[in-house]
């Protein structure tokens, strides 16, 4: 196509060009014989293509396989967020194995360890910690010279 | 009787009913659309079910008519599903089915405009763009403004689609232009 007005002769036959231009284009179209035969072929293309279709065969249970589509949807939304929810539960339960306690040998492990409360039972306060050792010292040198009195009595 | 924007939100407020009503409207005519382009009723079935599926889970932007925007979404529906058979198919098979349209197209010239010629033998011909530029234009009439919003392509592109699309027919399908 050598001629710069072909182009438009495509939308002409679509009709989507406005009143102005159509009249413009019909008085081209009187003059250039290139353009006549561009619209008689793509008329020519547009009724072929019309003759050539033929009726679209469609299923008689085809309309209620649209409506089955509501059905589909809503599986495949459940199914996602079942996805979704045990996509979640995985992530947790990697999460806890990693971040959890660290694993002990099974001859610890067996041991049992002492409550809280057994620990508190015999570890004197830590801010009394000397003043204990000093009262223990002192108690059993008494306990050493009244042995030792007392030994050399019996002798 | 409420438009389909209102039976499109409806639908998706949880009415079926809405939903059904949406399906009998334009069923047929999605169907129509579905089957020019997959030239088969099986697939076609297929992509409409598909599209009536994404209106549910899809969110319409109120850009075009509800109409427009179920064949946007039926047309990158066939083009998926067009594509994952082709990676099933050998490399060889289109290029058969190419040659067989073209043996076709050739025999046309002979055969002269007499001849019955069938739009899945036309079509065949055509890139998927082509192809669908002709199914929307030549078909359904809709307008360079429809095809642009469902296809998703400026008005521009369509032009040039439609233009190298109908110069591809012309030139293959000659002997059946003659005399129309």
């Amino acid at each position: 196509m050598t001629c710069d007005k072909a182009a438009q002769i495509h939308a002409y036959l679509d009709d989507e060009i406005d009143a102005a231009q159509r009249g413009e284009l019909e008085v081209h179209l009187l003059q250039c014989a290139e353009c006549q035969r561009l619209l008689t072929e793509i008329r020519g293309l547009s009724s072929l293509i019309i003759r050539s279709s033929r009726p679209v065969p469609m299923r008689a249970g085809a309309m209620a396989t649209y409506y089955g589509a509501w059905r589909s949807a809503r599986d495949r939304a459940v199914m996602r967020i079942t996805g979704w929810m045990t996509a979640a539960a995985a992530v947790l339960l990697i999460g806890a194995l990693l971040l959890g306690p660290v694993r002990t040998s099974p001859a610890v492990a067996a041991k049992p360890k002492p409550g809280i409360w057994e620990v508190m039972v015999v570890t004197p306060p830590v801010e009394t910690h000397g003043e204990a050792n000093s009262d223990l010292v002192q108690v059993a040198q008494w306990m050493a010279d009244d042995l030792s009195a007392s030994g050399g009595r019996s002798r | 009787m409420p438009d389909d924007a209102e039976l499109l939100r409806s639908a998706g407020r949880g009415d079926e009913n809405a939903f059904r009503e949406l399906v009998d409207r334009h069923a047929r005519y999605l169907h129509g659309i579905a089957y020019s382009l997959t030239q088969n009723p099986s697939d076609a079935e297929d992509v409409v079910q598909e599209t009536f599926v994404a209106l549910l889970k899809s969110k319409f932007r109120e850009e075009s008519t509800v109409r427009t925007w179920l064949v946007q979404i039926l047309v990158r529906r066939a083009a998926l599903l067009r594509r994952s058979k082709h990676r099933k198919l050998s490399l060889a098979a289109p290029e058969e089915a190419r040659n067989d349209a073209s043996v076709a197209a050739k025999g046309s010239a002979v055969a002269g405009s007499d001849a019955r010629l069938d739009l899945a033998v036309m079509l065949e011909v055509l890139s998927p763009e082509h192809r669908q530029v002709i199914v929307l234009r030549e078909i359904e009439g809709m307008t360079y403004d429809e095809m642009a919003t469902a296809l998703q392509v400026p008005r521009g592109t369509v032009e040039s689609r439609l233009h190298r699309a109908r110069a591809e027919l012309r030139e293959r399908f000659k002997g059946y232009l003659q005399g129309s």
